[in-house]
C-alpha cells in the first residue's frame, strides 16, 4: 500500500493549495490599495436665476397719477409709520437717481414706485445703493435694505442696474419648438465657435449667420460673442445645454453678447 | 520536457484563473472609474455584478464634461491577463449627438491581447453600420474604418464628409494623439 503522504495526488494538492494561497495573498494586496467606492455623477444644483423683465418706464407712467412729488423738508407730516414697516422690493438706478419699489408690511402686494427726492409715508428717498436705499425723515437717515428674494411668484425679483430696459424681441414658440426638434436647421442658419482663454471658455462667437433666416431677426450679428444667457455665464457646453434642454419652459430668454468690446443685452419674449 | 512544459502551463493557467477569481474586480473597476474621472469621464448610476471570472456592469450612464453622453445597458469586462476584453451591448447615445450619428449602438467589443501588445482593437455595430478601429499605443495613432448603413448614408452625410472615403465605399478616419 502506497503511503498517502508520498502519493502524487498529495503533491499536486499541495501545489494547488500554494497557488491558491499566493493568488489570494496577491488579491488581498490589491484589495488593500484599491478604492472601495466608485465615482458617481453629482448633479450640481445649478440654480438658474429667474429672469423677469420689469418695465420701469411703464410702471412709472402708470403710477404718475398715484404719486405726488412732495418737497423735501424737515419735519414732514408724521403718519405714525416707522421705517421697519416698509419693505424694499426692488431698486433701479445709481446713487444720484433712479427708482425704488416699496410697500408696507401691512399690504405687501400694494407697491409704490418712489423716485429719488420723492416721499413715501413721510420718508424721503435720498439715494440708492447697491442693496438698499437711503431714506430721510426729520433729518435722520434710514437705510432700508432690499428684501431677501423669496420663491413666490408674486414678488418682483431683484433687478440689477445692468439690465437694459430696451424693447424685447418677440419670438414664436413654434419657431423655438421647430429649432429644438430640428437642430440641423439651426446650423444651416447660424454657427458658433467657442472662444477660449487658456483652458477656460469665455463665450461663444457667432461665426456665421444667414441674413435671410429667422436667426437673423434675433439681433445677433457675425462676430458677436455670447457670454451669458438668463444670467448664467456660458463657460462650458454644459451651460448651453442647460438652457437648451429647458428652452420649452422658458418665457423670456436674455442673452448678453460682447459686441465691439461692449456688453449688449438682447431679450427675447417667447409667445 | 514537453510534459513538464504542459504541467507548468496547466499550473500557470490555474494560477491566473485563481487570481481572477479572488481579485476584487469591483475595486479594480472603481480604480478605473477614478482614473477616468481625471479625464472628466464619469460612469454613474450603474449596477455592478462581481462574477467569478468577469465583472458585469448594467445600466451605466456615461458623462463627459458633466454632459450625459450615453447609456450602456450592459457591459462585461473580462481580464485574463493574456487576453482582455470589454463587451458593451445596447448603447444609447445622448440626444445631443442626434445630428451627428444614429443614437443606437447594438454592440461594441474592445480587446487587448499580450500577443499584440501595442494595439487595442475595437469593433462596433449599430444603426450607423459597422466600425473596426485600432489604436497603436506607441504611435498614438487611431485608425477607424466605417462601413456605413443606409441610414447613415442618407441622413448623416455631414458626418461622413468628415471621413475619408475609400475605393471600396468604406469611410476611414485617422488621427494621431
Amino acid at each position: 500500500m502506497i503511503k498517502f503522504s508520498s502519493s502524487r495526488y498529495l503533491q499536486i494538492s499541495i501545489k494547488v493549495l500554494i497557488l491558491l494561497l499566493i493568488a489570494k495573498f496577491i488579491s488581498l494586496i490589491f484589495w488593500l490599495f484599491l478604492p472601495n467606492d466608485g465615482v458617481e455623477f453629482m448633479q450640481n444644483e445649478n440654480y438658474q436665476h429667474k429672469y423677469q423683465k420689469v418695465d420701469f418706464h411703464n410702471m412709472v407712467e402708470n403710477s404718475n397719477g398715484l404719486l405726488k412729488k412732495e418737497p423735501i423738508k424737515n419735519g414732514s407730516s408724521f403718519t405714525g409709520l416707522s421705517i421697519t414697516n416698509m419693505i424694499l422690493k426692488g431698486l433701479y438706478g445709481t446713487s444720484n437717481g433712479g427708482y425704488v419699489i416699496v410697500s408696507l408690511k401691512l399690504s405687501p402686494k400694494s407697491t409704490s414706485i418712489i423716485g429719488v427726492g420723492e416721499s413715501f409715508s413721510g420718508f424721503t428717498l435720498k439715494s440708492i445703493r447697491l442693496t438698499g436705499a437711503i431714506f430721510v425723515k426729520d433729518g435722520v437717515e434710514y437705510l432700508l435694505e432690499l428684501e431677501k428674494i423669496k420663491k413666490s411668484e408674486n414678488f418682483i425679483k431683484g433687478v440689477t442696474s445692468s439690465i437694459s430696459m430696451g424693447s424685447s424681441i418677440d419670438v414664436s414658440r413654434n419657431d423655438i419648438s421647430f429649432y429644438a426638434k430640428n437642430p440641423k436647421e439651426v446650423w444651416k442658419d447660424i454657427s458658433f465657435s467657442e472662444v477660449r482663454n487658456g483652458s477656460s471658455i469665455e463665450g461663444f462667437r457667432v461665426t456665421k449667420i444667414n441674413n435671410n433666416s429667422k436667426m437673423a431677426t434675433l439681433g445677433l450679428r457675425k462676430g458677436d460673442m455670447i457670454i451669458k444667457a438668463n444670467n448664467i455665464e456660458l463657460k462650458s457646453y454644459k451651460d448651453i445645454l442647460g438652457i437648451y434642454s429647458n428652452i420649452d419652459k422658458l418665457k423670456i430668454i436674455q442673452v448678453v453678447v460682447m459686441r465691439n468690446n461692449q456688453e449688449r443685452e438682447l431679450v427675447y419674449e417667447i409667445n | 520536457m514537453l510534459k513538464k512544459a504542459l504541467v507548468f502551463l496547466t499550473y500557470f493557467i490555474f494560477f491566473i484563473l485563481a487570481l481572477i477569481y479572488f481579485i476584487p474586480k469591483a475595486s479594480a473597476y472603481y480604480f478605473l472609474e477614478s482614473k477616468l474621472k481625471e479625464h472628466s469621464i464619469i460612469i454613474s448610476n450603474e449596477e455592478i455584478c462581481d462574477k467569478p471570472l468577469c465583472l458585469g456592469v448594467k445600466n451605466a450612464d456615461i458623462y463627459v464634461d458633466s454632459i450625459k453622453f450615453a447609456n450602456i445597458s450592459e457591459a462585461n469586462i473580462h481580464l485574463f491577463v493574456l487576453y482582455n476584453k470589454v463587451d458593451l451591448t445596447n448603447i444609447t447615445l445622448s440626444s445631443i449627438a442626434k445630428t451627428l450619428v444614429p443614437l443606437n449602438i447594438n454592440e461594441v467589443d474592445m480587446s487587448y491581447s499580450i500577443f499584440s501588445p501595442l494595439n487595442f482593437k475595437a469593433y462596433a455595430v449599430g444603426d450607423f453600420g459597422e466600425v473596426n478601429a485600432s489604436y497603436n499605443i506607441l504611435d498614438g495613432a487611431l485608425h477607424l474604418k466605417l462601413t456605413p448603413s443606409k441610414l447613415m448614408l442618407t441622413n448623416y452625410t455631414g458626418t461622413l464628409k468628415q471621413l475619408k472615403k475609400t475605393e471600396q465605399g468604406d469611410y476611414t478616419y485617422d488621427k494621431i494623439f
